[in-house]
């Protein structure tokens, strides 16, 4: 017999952030800090955390990115990191407040230059958007969305229903086309009325 | 686990170091390994590890280079009694020291005979076109190796001879290393140790410092504990005997293969109490999760451990 189809992920909630609920404290010994303030609503943990360097004498730079301006800085991102990290010596760190599709994409983009997770402080102050992506036409989408919400892809225009699924990697959540879940409940009404040898192909 | 292998060649590489070439005998095989592997020698009634020198690829054998150290250990055996066209019994390569995928830069850092594995990761590290640099410190009484590295990384190897010289060349290049390196260090205990505060203090997190242990250090016996099952059967392990021992003796048998804490098959996942971590495997983060251990070595610090078996 067929299994039950399961959408529940597994291992079970590994994939999904669950935030600090406040900006946490910073690496001291760290030998340079870039702060990042990312629609950020009044840079309170910004300059928390400058405070904390100037007290620990950290150097650090920061860079602020207003609501507005986002949406194009996250597509930026792949690009603007390498100058950002070109010079730059083992003992850097970078940490990040703002908006989660904007925290996800910088800490994705940091990964991708060679810091890891343990060089990253990241604190999320505002859930309501984050980047989907479409595993049909590889495209992805932000938008005011969580997981079990429905997106319009941006690049192939199918309705993807968002799943609890994030990709650390590409700071993205996993959408996949809400159509298929229909037809498949369509072909296994079908499927129950065929043979059994029938039933294990369609699922096949 | 051990197959039978024929002495191919030996080869004086320095004062007091050989190097020895194995091929296969009767039903054995070269394995592939990972850069930084060691095979375990069997020697009169003994085992011993050494670093495969090679570039993992085993197109010459399986080759080590041995000290000689003290007269009644392995590493004098091997020296005084081996010749060509003996056998010997060696097991897989296992590897505990591979090179980070991820990496963007690897800085090797090697001390004396502490030159073996990281030789290997050089080879490797030319064949896969990885960017890298070697620190290399010797002491005037021999180099083992030392002409091979300099012709393997020519512009990239940063000579240090005595402790002195090589705290400073290796503080010097742990300071000007670009994002995304990361560090491997072989040698004696107290270079490993300053490797790791000098690295930690220069802002390096120890997830990107990582050792190569010739031998793990001696454990006390520890006080006894239980272990409770997912099942909820609860084990006993009295002081003296391991966890991995006391739970195969119950008949739950856990893959294991160094079992002195350094190569991370055992890990077990930790329910519920707090282990007495005494492994060489996790970061003092990964320590204080508490949500594993590994019961080759680690014991508990709760009177009872509940765990994912």
């Amino acid at each position: 017999m067929p299994r039950p189809m399961d959408d529940a992920p597994y291992p079970p909630r590994t994939s999904m952030p669950s935030w600090p609920s406040q900006p946490g404290d910073l690496d001291i010994a760290a030998t340079s800090y870039t702060l990042f303030s990312l629609g950020e609503a009044d840079n309170a943990a910004l300059r928390q955390w400058r405070r904390m360097l100037e007290d620990a004498g950290v150097p650090h730079d920061a860079v602020v990115v207003d609501a507005p301006y986002l949406a194009d800085w996250i597509e930026d991102l792949p690009r603007t990191m390498v100058p950002l990290a070109a010079g730059r010596r083992v003992g850097w760190r970078i940490a990040a407040a703002g908006e989660e599709a904007a925290v996800l994409a910088l800490a994705a983009a940091a990964c991708e230059t060679g810091l890891l997770d343990v060089e990253l402080t990241l604190f999320v102050t505002d859930t309501r958007r984050i980047r989907v992506y479409c595993p049909h036409c590889k495209a992805h989408t932000l938008a005011a969305a969580r997981p079990g919400s429905v997106v319009r892809c941006s690049g192939c225009a199918l309705d993807l229903e968002v799943h609890p699924h994030l990709s650390l990697h590409t700071g993205m959540y996993l959408g996949t086309d809400r159509a298929a879940r229909e037809r498949r409940r369509v072909r296994n009404s079908h499927a129950s009325e065929a043979a059994p040898e029938f039933q294990e192909a369609l699922h096949g | 686990m051990a197959d039978v292998f024929v002495v191919a060649s030996i080869r004086d590489i320095s004062p007091g170091v050989k190097e020895f070439a194995f091929r296969p005998g009767l039903g054995a095989a070269l394995r592939p390994y990972a850069p930084g592997s060691h095979i375990v020698v069997e020697t009169a009634g003994k085992a011993n590890a050494y670093s495969l020198t090679g570039d993992g690829t085993t197109a010459d054998g399986y080759r080590i280079s041995v000290r000689r150290q003290g007269d009644g250990g392995g590493s004098a055996w091997l020296h005084d009694r081996l010749r060509p066209g003996d056998t010997v019994r060696l097991s897989q390569p296992r590897s505990v020291f591979a090179p980070v995928a991820t990496a963007k830069h690897h800085l090797y850092v090697a001390a004396g005979i502490g030159v073996t594995p990281i030789l290997s990761h050089v080879r490797a590290a030319l064949r896969w076109n990885r960017s890298f640099e070697v620190v290399y410190g010797y002491s005037a009484a021999g180099a083992p190796h030392l002409e091979d590295l300099r012709s393997l990384a020519r512009g990239w190897l940063f000579e240090a001879e005595g402790r002195a010289q090589l705290a400073e060349v290796l503080a010097d290049r742990l300071r000007q290393q670009p994002v995304g390196t990361h560090a491997y260090a072989c040698g004696p205990a107290g270079m490993m140790a300053g490797f790791r505060v000098v690295g930690g203090s220069l802002g390096w997190p120890e997830e990107r410092l990582h050792v190569e242990h010739f031998a793990a250090p001696e454990l006390e016996p520890g006080e006894p504990f239980t272990v409770r099952l997912a099942s909820g059967r609860a084990v006993a392990v009295p002081s003296g005997t391991s966890a991995l021992d006391a739970l195969a003796e119950a008949g739950v048998v856990v893959p294991a293969l160094c079992r002195q804490g350094v190569c991370g098959q055992c890990r077990v996942v930790v329910a519920a109490g707090t282990p007495e971590h005494r492994d060489l495997i996790l970061t003092s983060r990964e320590r204080e999760a508490n949500d594993c251990f590994y019961p080759c070595v680690s014991r508990a610090q709760t009177d009872e451990l509940e765990l994912e078996l």
